[in-house]
Parts: structure tokens; sequence; C-alpha cells
């Protein structure tokens, strides 16, 4: 699944959330998918692996750290 | 809102995809929950700027590159200020021309420098237009202490 199709889900759950009067739940929602807007085109894994802090060090193995 | 009850909603939507048995489609929402884990009590806002920042951090675009300077302005500023020499006060009026020339911006003033002191001095570049003014400048008085010190070295040698 692409984040565009996400997003298209999260926009029709925002539009349902506002039918509702949930506005305050619908502007979360919304907000949610205008931070993801740019990154339609990759996957929902590659878009994780994005948000990972960056300089992020690798867990030192068991080994590693015996050592 | 918190971001607790924003997964609830999305939750939801998972919920509706499985009911639907589009299978991988909710087993790719359960992934996407995974982002709001540890930041359930943050505020919505809070948590989307904080995400927001750190996908810039990760996708920010590369630097361009610098506009290429003009080379006609170079030439023209680089030799007078050569066949000025050692001459402050031919110098100065150069310089100033320099200083005042609109078409002169930082990357036509780190040329000049940089042809101006041969080959920069181990540099091509200076962090603004006025540092490689000030480049300029100081190679000049550099030039010109160089020479005086010459000049007093010959007449020493001639009076001894």
């Amino acid at each position: 699944m692409k984040m565009s199709e996400l997003r298209q889900a999260i926009l029709q759950m925002a539009s349902t959330s506002a039918r509702h009067g949930a506005s305050a739940e619908a502007a979360a929602l919304k907000n949610l998918a205008r931070v993801t807007k740019p990154y339609g085109d990759k996957t929902i894994a590659k878009f994780l692996g994005l948000t990972k802090p960056v300089g992020k060090t690798r867990k030192r193995s068991k080994k590693a750290s015996k050592r | 809102m918190n971001v607790k009850e924003l997964r609830k909603v999305l939750e939801e939507l998972q919920e509706i995809l499985a009911a639907a048995n589009a299978r991988q489609p909710s087993k790719d929402v359960a992934t996407f929950l995974k982002l709001f884990d540890g930041h359930e009590d943050e505020t919505v806002s809070r948590f989307l700027s904080d995400l927001e920042a750190r996908l810039k951090a990760r996708t920010a675009p590369a630097r361009s590159e610098p506009r290429a300077a003009d080379r006609i302005v170079v030439a023209r500023y680089t030799s007078a200020l050569r066949e000025a020499g050692i001459d402050e006060p031919l110098f100065r009026r150069v310089f100033d021309q320099i200083g005042a020339d609109k078409a002169v911006q930082k990357p036509e003033a780190d040329a000049i420098a940089f042809d101006y002191i041969g080959y920069g001095g181990g540099r091509s570049r200076w962090p603004n237009r006025k540092a490689a003014l000030t480049a300029i400048e100081d190679w000049f008085k550099h030039q010109a202490y160089e020479a005086v010190k010459m000049i007093q070295l010959e007449k020493a040698r001639y009076a001894g």
C-alpha cells in the first residue's frame, strides 16, 4: 500500500468525522494527511523508515558489547 | 486531541479493512500505527510538528551549486587590480569600484579574490562577499609590505 492510498483513506475518515460533528478528530486527520502528502509515492514501510531520527545508531550486538 | 485518540480512529480504519477482508491494506495500516508508538500522551499538533521536522531532516534537498561568476566582470577587475600593483591610490580606486559595483555579487567577489591572490592562496570561496573583498585588500597590503621590505633591503645592501 502506498502512502497516497493511505492518505486517501485518512481523508475519507476525516470527512466522515466532520459529517458526524467530530471537528477535532477531522482536523487531526486532515493534519496527518497534510504531513504525509509529499510522501505519496513511498510505501508505508519506507515512510516509517524516514521518520526515524537522523543518525540513530545501530544497537550493539551482545558479542560486540562483551568485547 | 491527543495521539491516543487519533490512533483509535485509525485502528477503526484497520478494523474496517480487516472486516472487508482486505488483509494486506489492514496489515499496512497496522504498520503505519507503529508511527504513534511511545507518543500516545502527546497532543496531535505537537506530534505532527515533530514528525514534520524529522521528515524534513531526512529528506532535505541537497544544497544547490552556487551560481557561476560573470567572467567578464571578474577579468576586468582582476586585471585592474594587477595593474594597480602596489600603488595604493590606484588600488583604492579599483577596490572602491568593486565594492560599489552591483554586478559584483558573491560569486564574482570570490572569483576576483581567487584570481588576484593567485589561486586564492588555497581557497576559492569565502563565507560572504565582504570576506572576499577583505581578502583582496589583505593581499594588497601583504604585497605592498613585501615590496617595501625588499626596497629597504636593497637600500641597506647598497648602503653597506
